[in-house]
């Protein structure tokens, strides 16, 4: 059995550890968001839909990811005006959206042909498949969503908090709603490739709970947040290569337990 | 003449009707009234009657037909500029969030693009107005029914506003809380030149407190003074029910 050392020096999976990193960070601020806005399950549609975009990609023979982010960021900026359309709750649509782009993909790969190897690292992680240039995209991405929340993340904040009193002080709610939905969509869809559709949404969400069970302000769970996420990551990532088990499934696992363990200091303190 | 109308008056509404999207009834219709500077008008109505829409229509979240003007002396001045502060029926901030009462107010003080941006001051300013400064550093969970109805007083009274909107501000506190918090708005609107419009259903508080009554179910029932208001006719006219008004010998017009 090769010993940690011997496996930090492999070069997936440094790209691994350092995808993971950016992606933790980014994910444990957005996490506290999706908790305020209470949309647990929105992640989880997003990164579902996202698969159909994965299936287009290869049907198409372009690369996946990019018509993951076309499809993720049209059902995202698409949700508002569908809802209003159909009048259906959130809940409602996205229980529509979810399955219906699932069952796209899945049908899109199985139109493809030869064995589709990709459909089940996308589905639950791989982290043998991140490559150099994804990494390069990866950091352009953390930026740009740095750049974005270093301007914006008051109004997005008071406007998940409270969309009545956001409108009495002038904030463009519905932008900062939109701009809260691209980042997201844009967030799971770079996790895609390591923890898969299925679970992703666990590192949106799992993390930003356990810091909440943790922190006596907002501040502390906004910065909390992203560090039990980065934990959560880099303990999974780890764990997985030690033992050979898919990442995404280790991270969630992982981050299940650490989410125990907060319930019970929250609970014991 | 306009101007001698205008003389007096801080906010008015004129012939506003509104009807939500999809529906043939017309949520309020017709509706026009004067509120008089440093006063509490407590507007009344049974449920349905429209004072929430009406609430939500004055501070902009709605947009119905008619006109409301805002003035400062007898300039009429923009929704923006006469800078209203509200206080909603019910919090819709999920009170398991971790947020302090301070970075509450924080975050709405550094959210508001006209506001001052002495954050700190204004925070404890507002506090203090609301005898609620001891909560500054508390989770917004951890307080009473009764703490938090005052806090939320204290982020409408963030950057001094001149009018202040409450949408039944006493729902979800005790009546021991509901004494303290009216005393305090009281003090508030004799004190800091504030005029507030309260939508309640408390009929003691509003014979207690009111220096005028705005009647509405749908379109305006009555407007005028506790005496002049809080009539059998009126109950008949709003709730349809027959009622003897008993007095305790004072026939005070709004607590002074």
């Amino acid at each position: 059995m090769s010993t940690l050392p011997d496996l930090l020096s492999l070069v997936f999976i440094q790209r691994a550890l350092i995808a993971g990193l950016l992606l933790a960070i980014l994910a444990g601020v957005v996490g506290v968001l999706t908790l305020i806005r209470k949309t647990a399950f929105y992640g989880d549609a997003i990164a579902h839909s996202s698969l159909a975009g994965v299936a287009i990609g290869l049907g198409l023979g372009t690369y996946p990811l990019l018509t993951a982010f076309i499809y993720a960021i049209g059902v995202a900026l698409l949700l508002p005006t569908l809802r209003k359309r159909l009048s259906l709750s959130l809940d409602n649509i996205l229980g529509i959206i979810l399955p219906f782009s699932m069952g796209l993909g899945v049908l899109i790969f199985s139109l493809l042909p030869g064995y589709q190897p990709e459909m089940m690292s996308f589905l639950f992680g791989s982290i043998l498949t991140i490559r150099l240039h994804e990494i390069y995209l990866l950091v352009g991405i953390f930026l740009s969503v740095v750049l974005i929340f270093s301007k914006l993340l008051q109004k997005i904040l008071i406007t998940s908090l409270d969309e009545e009193y956001a409108t009495l002080l002038e904030i463009n709610v519905k932008w900062m709603q939109r701009i809260y939905e691209v980042v997201l969509a844009i967030i799971i869809v770079s996790g895609v490739k390591l923890l898969g559709v299925v679970l992703i949404n666990a590192l949106l969400i799992i993390p930003a709970s356990a810091a909440k069970n943790l922190s006596s302000s907002l501040k502390m769970w906004l910065i909390l947040s992203p560090i039990i996420s980065v934990i959560t990551v880099m303990g999974g990532i780890i764990i997985s290569v030690l033992v050979n088990t898919p990442p995404g499934a280790t991270i969630a696992v992982f981050a299940g337990f650490i989410f125990v363990m907060s319930q019970f200091y929250a609970k014991y303190q | 003449m306009l101007k001698e109308n205008r003389k007096n008056t801080v906010l008015e509404i004129d012939n506003l009707s509104f009807s939500y999207p999809g529906s043939n009834e017309p949520a309020l219709s017709n509706i026009s009234f004067k509120l008089k500077p440093n006063t509490i008008n407590m507007l009344i109505g049974p449920n349905g009657s429209g004072k929430s829409t009406l609430i939500k229509l004055i501070i902009g979240i709605l947009q119905g037909d008619g006109a409301i003007y805002f003035y400062d002396n007898t300039k009429i001045i923009s929704r923006k500029e006469a800078h209203i502060g509200y206080v909603p029926q019910k919090l819709s901030i999920d009170t398991s969030i971790p947020i302090t009462v301070h970075e509450l107010l924080a975050l709405t003080q550094k959210s508001c693009n006209r506001c001052n941006h002495d954050t700190g001051k204004e925070i404890t300013d507002a506090l203090k107005k609301v005898d609620a400064l001891e909560y500054r550093y508390r989770k917004i969970g951890d307080l009473s029914g009764g703490q938090l109805r005052r806090v939320i007083l204290a982020r409408a009274l963030l950057n001094n506003p001149p009018i202040l909107i409450l949408d039944e501000p006493e729902s979800g506190i005790d009546l021991q809380g509901e004494k303290f918090f009216y005393e305090v708005l009281h003090n508030l609107v004799k004190n800091e030149g504030i005029t507030a419009l309260i939508a309640t259903h408390e009929m003691e508080i509003v014979s207690e407190y009111a220096d005028a009554v705005i009647c509405i179910n749908r379109s305006l029932v009555c407007n005028g003074s506790v005496n002049e208001t809080l009539i059998p006719k009126t109950f008949e006219k709003l709730y349809g029910v027959h009622t003897k008004i008993h007095t305790h010998g004072n026939d005070n017009q709004g607590k002074k």
